[in-house]
């Protein structure tokens, strides 16, 4: 019998989403329309960085490892200048975005020293690309650099050899990190939008009342008005999927089926969080405005869409954690990447399955205050 | 004239009615400058690293001291699992593992390489490729300072083994604090967030409720309509970009080198093309969830176009052609220019040349849609 009071609740709202097209077909188009930009647009590898070069030494050594860092991937020499003041001042007009400057005893102090500085600066205003660019750069310096000086010298190179193997990711490209990463984020913004106006709008038009005085149940409400919902936002998800998998060739190494089962406990949080915020609020303006500071900025720079988790201070870190993309994008990515299965991330669907029941529970008790008059009057 | 300021008192009177709505226009963003402003921190820190040592020598363990005084990483020492060390990486323990080779001590003082391997979960390429650049650069120093040590033991030996140390300068932003460039790009997510939405919202609120007919029939001129509509929120913004920028000098000690005045006056013009956004956007929606949905669309593009979390040199041209038309670009650039570098007028000109011409484009093509929609 429970059943039967959710359906027609859930069919009502059906009809709302099918009778307005216009909202359809945002909903589909604009989730499409930002993977294709992003997955192109994301990306931090480093490429042809422009570097002014300095070299005040002008001997086989300093010649040596410019020539090694112009030969690099990641950095391009656009311009070797006859002094420091010169590379200060393509700095300043942000024609390069980092500058090498080799002192005049480099060569010097390496032969007697068996060590020497070599100068870099960087412009840090933007501090992202900059933190990259640095350890790019060092790392290059540091050690092909110190191994061609002592090779120049007749050593024997290092003396100790890395073997690295990449694993999930083999190529190392940012596309495979960062689709499966959009999905998420649009999955989230998307169900939170999505159920934010929908108590709201009930308000607005003074409809609430009819639902108060109507037999049914705050729970059957809350069902019946996130069913249609996650169906729809099911199906976005689904094709935004099948568009990183097929057009940007995001390996799908685990089981697909993993993912659509996993896809709906999280679409089920995200659907919640908004209806959770339609229930706090008295219109539709509020709960747009509530709904999209809640997820937007957060779900982008707390959830390790971009930043490793681990990254973050770890007091914010607990922030991070009830963020239900947090998890969510662990699993995505496990599966699309490393074939991983329930077994490899059980923590994260139980803090998914957690988090879902918390907010749905809220909602429910924020609507059956209303039901019985207790809540703030709307 | 007298007409838009009706309009005007009319919407802030129902913007400050409804204390959530204050709460949500002042209260949030502080939340979120304060949590996000200290949230991010683009060096990569705390990684996790597994370590196999199969040769347990005191010269296997020094290396793994290395690794565990760096900052970078986080050690954890297991038992050798054999061939089943991919699964601790799948599982997400870790994101590198460290296999220091039996014989390790051993072929170091035999002269013969001993190859360390390392494996990686490529799965955040840039994470992963920067913590190989620390390891690379910590087993590069141990190399080096053994030598150095035995070369102070045995002076005869000739000296081959060479150290080159980049010592790093870093301009406008020397410890590269995330805070001072994240909140500038904060400040502006929210500045747009405010004068966009709301605009279109007040606009979609009235077509909504059958009163913009009301309006329109009334002797206001739809460009009457569209003043009183946009001003109010064009004053929430700026009142918002002041209470920021405050938070931002008083709490996170940002250094403003450059001009206040003239951050308020580049604010100005980049608000007018989000102002003039919430009405196009008012124009195309019916509903209040549908300008929602083409708010967030465009919110979305301008903040990963803009410059604030992903560098544009790094993006395809095409897509770099793109983000001229992002507004945000130009004020991010705007506020790190003006916070952390004190550059005036003159640099950033092009900046402001580029919000202006954007602006009365976007602003008198929404204006002309809005009429159009209104004869």
């Amino acid at each position: 019998m429970k059943g039967s009071r959710i359906v027609p609740i859930a069919r009502k709202e059906f009809k709302h989403i099918l009778r307005d097209p216009r909202s359809l077909w945002i909903i589909f188009m604009l989730p499409n329309v930002m993977m294709f930009l992003f997955g192109y647009a994301i990306n931090l590898d480093i490429k042809d960085v422009r570097l002014g070069v300095c070299d005040l030494s002008r001997t086989p050594q300093s010649r040596d490892l410019i020539d090694a860092i112009d030969a690099s991937s990641y950095f391009s020499i656009v311009e070797r200048c006859e002094s420091p003041e010169r590379t200060e001042a393509l700095f300043e007009r942000r024609l390069i975005r980092a500058g090498i400057i080799f002192p005049r005893d480099f060569a010097r102090e390496l032969e007697r020293d068996g060590r020497s500085t070599v100068g870099i600066v960087i412009d840090g205003s933007d501090a992202n690309s900059a933190s990259i660019v640095q350890n790019y750069l060092e790392t290059l310096i540091a050690t092909r650099g110190s191994a061609r000086a002592g090779a120049l010298a007749g050593g024997a190179g290092p003396g100790i050899s890395i073997r690295p193997t990449v694993f999930y990711n083999p190529m190392m490209e940012s596309t495979n990190f960062i689709v499966p990463g959009l999905v998420a984020v649009v999955m989230m913004m998307l169900g939170a939008l999505l159920t934010s106006v929908t108590i709201a709008r009930e308000k607005e038009t003074g409809t609430m009342e009819q639902i108060l005085v109507s037999p049914v149940r705050p729970y059957e409400v809350i069902a019946g008005k996130v069913l249609p919902y996650l169906v729809l936002a099911f199906a976005v998800a689904m094709m935004i999927v099948t568009v990183g998998h097929f057009w940007f060739k995001v390996p799908m190494v685990g089981s697909p089926l993993y993912l659509m089962l996993f896809s709906v406990i999280f679409l089920f949080t995200a659907l919640a969080l908004g209806l959770l915020v339609s229930t706090l609020v008295s219109t539709q303006q509020i709960a747009i405005m509530l709904s999209l500071m809640l997820t937007l900025l957060p779900t982008i720079m707390l959830s390790g869409f971009i930043f490793p988790v681990a990254s973050i201070p770890r007091v914010l870190q607990f922030i991070s954690y009830i963020i239900p993309a947090t998890h969510f994008l662990v699993i995505i990515r496990g599966v699309m990447l490393k074939g991983s299965g329930p077994a490899d991330f059980w923590p994260q669907i139980a803090a998914l399955v957690a988090i879902g029941f918390v907010l749905t529970a809220l909602a429910a008790k924020r609507f059956s205050m209303k039901l019985s008059g207790k809540g703030a009057g709307s | 004239m007298r007409g838009v300021l009706h309009i005007v008192r009319k919407e802030l009177i129902q913007v400050f009615r409804d204390p959530n709505m204050l709460r949500i226009i002042f209260l949030m963003p502080l939340f979120q400058l304060f949590v996000l402003g200290y949230a991010i921190n683009f060096d990569v820190k705390n990684v996790g690293l597994l370590v196999i040592d199969r040769d347990g020598s005191s010269a296997s363990r020094s290396l793994v001291d290395r690794f565990r005084e760096s900052e970078h990483f986080i050690v954890k020492e297991i038992a050798d699992p054999g061939s089943g060390i991919e699964r601790h990486l799948r599982r997400g323990e870790a994101i590198l593992a460290l296999v220091v080779p039996e014989h390790f001590a051993r072929d170091l003082e035999t002269g013969k390489s001993p190859e360390v391997g390392i494996l990686v979960d490529g799965t955040n390429s840039n994470t992963a490729g920067i913590a190989l650049g620390y390891c690379s650069r910590i087993m590069y120093r141990f190399m080096s300072d053994r030598a150095a040590q035995a070369e102070a033991r045995h002076p005869a030996i000739r000296r081959n083994v060479r150290l080159i140390e980049p010592e790093t300068r870093i301009w406008y932003n020397p410890e590269l604090k995330s805070v001072y460039f994240m909140i500038p790009g904060i400040v502006a997510i929210l500045l747009t967030v405010i004068t966009m939405l709301l605009t279109g919202l007040a606009i979609v609120k009235e077509r909504e409720a059958g009163t913009l007919e009301q309006l329109l029939v009334t002797p206001l001129k739809p460009w009457q309509i569209i003043a009183g509509k946009t001003i109010p929120f064009a004053m929430l913004g700026l009142a918002e970009l002041a209470l920021a920028t405050t938070i931002g000098v008083l709490w996170f000690k940002i250094p403003v080198v450059g001009n206040i005045g003239l951050l308020a006056l580049l604010a100005l013009t980049f608000i007018l093309t989000t102002l003039g956004l919430g009405v196009f956007i008012s124009t195309m929606a019916g509903t209040q969830q549908q300008a929602l949905f083409i708010t967030w669309f465009f919110l979305q593009m301008f903040v990963l176009l803009s410059g604030i979390f992903y560098p544009i040199e790094n993006m395809p041209r095409a897509v770099q052609a793109i983000t001229l038309i992002n507004p945000l670009r130009y004020f991010v650039a705007i506020n790190r220019e003006i916070f952390l570098k004190g550059g005036g007028l003159g640099v950033l000109w092009p900046e402001l040349r580029s919000l202006l011409v954007i602006g009365v484009c976007v602003f008198t093509f929404a204006t002309l849609r809005f009429h159009r929609r209104a004869g």
